[in-house]
């Protein structure tokens, strides 16, 4: 058994922007499709709740779920290519959604359509268009507009811009930033670059091996972390804009899920580890407003 | 480094052709390389940065012979390695190697590592078992994965991606190569393994005087490592110098777009300002600037006829933009 996921606990406000940063394995697609209820058949949530406006989506039943299932709350999908039929138009497939899970006439599916790709910056051409003829940046701005198709609280952005080039990557994720502004948006931005979740969210939770290692604000956590995770992460990144300094290796690897390390499970490779993190795991302690971190020695590292 | 080439690209092309309708006749081509002249020097780590088709892997390919040129040259050492096979000095070319991206894919999931490992050593013909024990777990420790006799049973898909591209970078050194072509040999790893080799392949440069050819998407790694950089758009270098003038003094407006489009680590910064809109086309018209349909400096009747070569702004620091000339 995996254990992927190990006492989560996040909120987000409305019109809050939220990052889940990871590397491989961290557990932040899971906790994303724990949330949209789209876990694969083997998963098994053991604890916990998902409170979406005070209601528990785990004790929902699947119908009353579709309610809120891409409708409340909606996902732009991490590999865009395979989220439409190569082999039909895409204006053909986005209205078959809108009649089949909505119910809308076919006239009035394509109008919602064609608002939805102007608020995503696309021309209405496209619609006649086969998806494979798309470039990548324009792939992900039809995820950005199916995803707004009903009005959503929640989007939620699974490495909205992998694969993609830096001019438009920074295309896109300017497109997110400012529509969740002036939609007032809900947005969980996940990713396992640093700097994708430093422009685009106000509130960040980093994640290792399955746990939140630290949370708070992303003023807080890139410019004064207070866990030796997210420091060390922060300074493996040749950062373009400072004078080059050596970058610091992280030894080791990501834990194995299967068996992951006992205690802390980042104490294999920190470099402040202790006896202490070999047995017991830190508990999620508070170290400023709203600011939260995992370790055991988070004075001694980073001071009062 | 010195200025002395360890290798050189004359005018070289590779085109694909395109092509279209019922009899599939060759209309149009595909100008991934078109026209690339490049000095690498001993002992520096060469940036060659661009984004996804400009050309940057097909270049690297027609480098280490995984493609034939359309025509020009390939120089090492002084001599010329492309060209019909019957010409080639195998003995020379062998001192290129070439780096994957993902080295799940480079190697063979059936093998256990010690064995991907020894079958560079066979190339050689090195017989002896004990010889070829003892060079790998040399090799193993050298590229940081200790201790060796960890790794040596294991499969590839039991190593983490970190720790089987130091295996890919282990295997290649082991083919003694004095010219290596690393293709992304970060960017499918997860972010805390990417220091460990962009250090590894800086130490090899430091240590063991090797000359590198960086492949890459990512400025700041390039930055990082190189010693010179060269942007690449559509087949053709824009710009190239020493790695701080064309990071801190970009001339060609693709670069500068480029940098401006990198994100800050830091939430408090400014929003950057990027000029350019719009995706690369695939280079298929031959005439004038291949940037100029996306170019906010674009100079009508001049651009558009007339194709900018590289020339030299400063001594280290060449760019072809009609804007500075």
């Amino acid at each position: 058994m995996v254990k992927a996921l190990n006492g989560v606990s996040l909120e987000l406000e409305k019109g809050e922007s939220l990052g889940l940063l990871g590397e491989s394995g961290s557990g932040k697609s899971t906790l994303a499709y724990a949330i949209m209820g789209i876990l694969p058949s083997n998963a098994r949530i053991i604890a916990g709740e998902i409170l979406f406006n005070n209601n528990n989506l785990l004790r929902l039943s699947e119908r009353e779920l579709n309610t809120i299932r891409g409708k409340k709350i909606a996902l732009i999908p991490q590999n865009s290519m395979s989220a439409l039929s190569p082999v039909h138009r895409i204006g053909d497939q986005l209205v078959d959604i809108l009649k089949n899970n909505v119910g809308l006439s076919k006239k009035e599916a394509l109008e919602k359509i064609k608002e939805k790709l102007k608020i995503a910056r696309l021309s209405s051409n496209i619609l006649r268009m086969h998806f494979h003829e798309l470039s990548g940046g324009m792939r992900q701005r039809v995820m950005i507009a199916m995803s707004l198709m009903m009005d959503p609280e929640i989007v939620i952005a699974d490495e909205p811009t992998t694969g993609l080039d830096v001019i438009v990557q920074y295309q896109i994720l300017r497109e997110l930033k400012s529509l969740q502004k002036n939609l007032n948006l809900s947005l969980i931005v996940i990713s396992h670059d640093v700097s994708v979740i430093a422009y685009t969210c106000k509130k960040v939770a980093v994640l290792y091996g399955g746990s939140v290692f630290e949370y708070g604000p992303s003023v807080k956590i890139f410019r004064d972390s207070k866990n030796p995770y997210t420091s060390l992460l922060l300074k493996s990144h040749p950062d373009i804009h400072s004078p080059v300094e050596k970058i610091v290796e992280i030894p080791g690897s990501p834990p194995n899920m299967l068996n992951p390390p006992k205690g802390c499970v980042f104490h294999p490779r920190c470099p402040f580890s202790k006896t202490l993190c070999k047995t017991k795991q830190p508990p999620l302690i508070k170290v400023g407003i709203d600011h939260y971190t995992r370790c055991h020695f988070v004075k001694e590292i980073f001071g009062a | 480094m010195d200025k002395d080439p360890i290798l050189q690209t004359i005018d070289l092309k590779k085109y694909f052709p395109l092509s279209k309708g019922l009899l599939l006749r060759v209309k149009t081509y595909n100008r991934a390389v078109d026209g690339v002249n490049l000095n690498i020097f001993r002992g520096e780590i060469f940036g060659l940065v661009g984004e996804s088709g400009c050309g940057k892997t097909t270049l690297g390919k027609v480098i280490v012979g995984l493609e034939q040129p359309t025509s020009g040259k390939v120089m090492f050492e002084g001599k010329e390695i492309s060209g019909s096979k019957s010409k080639l000095d195998y003995n020379l070319r062998r001192k290129i190697q070439m780096i994957f991206q993902n080295p799940y894919n480079s190697f063979d999931p059936r093998l256990r590592i010690l064995d991907s490992l020894a079958e560079a050593l066979k190339a050689q013909n090195v017989e002896d078992k004990n010889e070829m024990l003892e060079k790998i777990s040399r090799m193993l420790e050298n590229v940081g994965l200790t201790p060796p006799e960890q790794i040596f049973l294991r499969y590839p898909h039991e190593l983490s991606g970190g720790q089987l591209q130091r295996a890919s970078i282990a295997r290649t050194l082991l083919l003694n190569p004095s010219f290596i072509i690393a293709d992304e040999p970060t960017s499918m790893l997860d972010a805390s393994l990417r220091a460990g080799i962009l250090n590894l392949l800086r130490r090899l440069r430091d240590e063991n005087r090797l000359t590198i050819m960086l492949i890459t998407h990512d400025l700041s790694a390039a930055r990082y490592l190189a010693n010179r950089i060269a942007v690449m758009y559509l087949g053709k270098i824009v710009e190239i110098g020493s790695a701080e003038e064309v990071i801190h003094n970009p001339l060609h407006p693709y670069t500068k777009a480029l940098l401006a489009s990198l994100l800050p680590l830091d939430p408090l910064s400014e929003e950057p300002e990027v000029k350019i809109t719009g995706e690369p086309r695939p280079a298929v018209n031959p005439i004038g600037c291949r940037f100029f349909d996306r170019c906010p400096y674009f100079m009508k009747d001049k651009c558009d006829v007339n194709t900018p070569e590289l020339f030299q702004v400063k001594e280290d620091h060449s760019v072809a933009c009609f804007l500075y000339k």
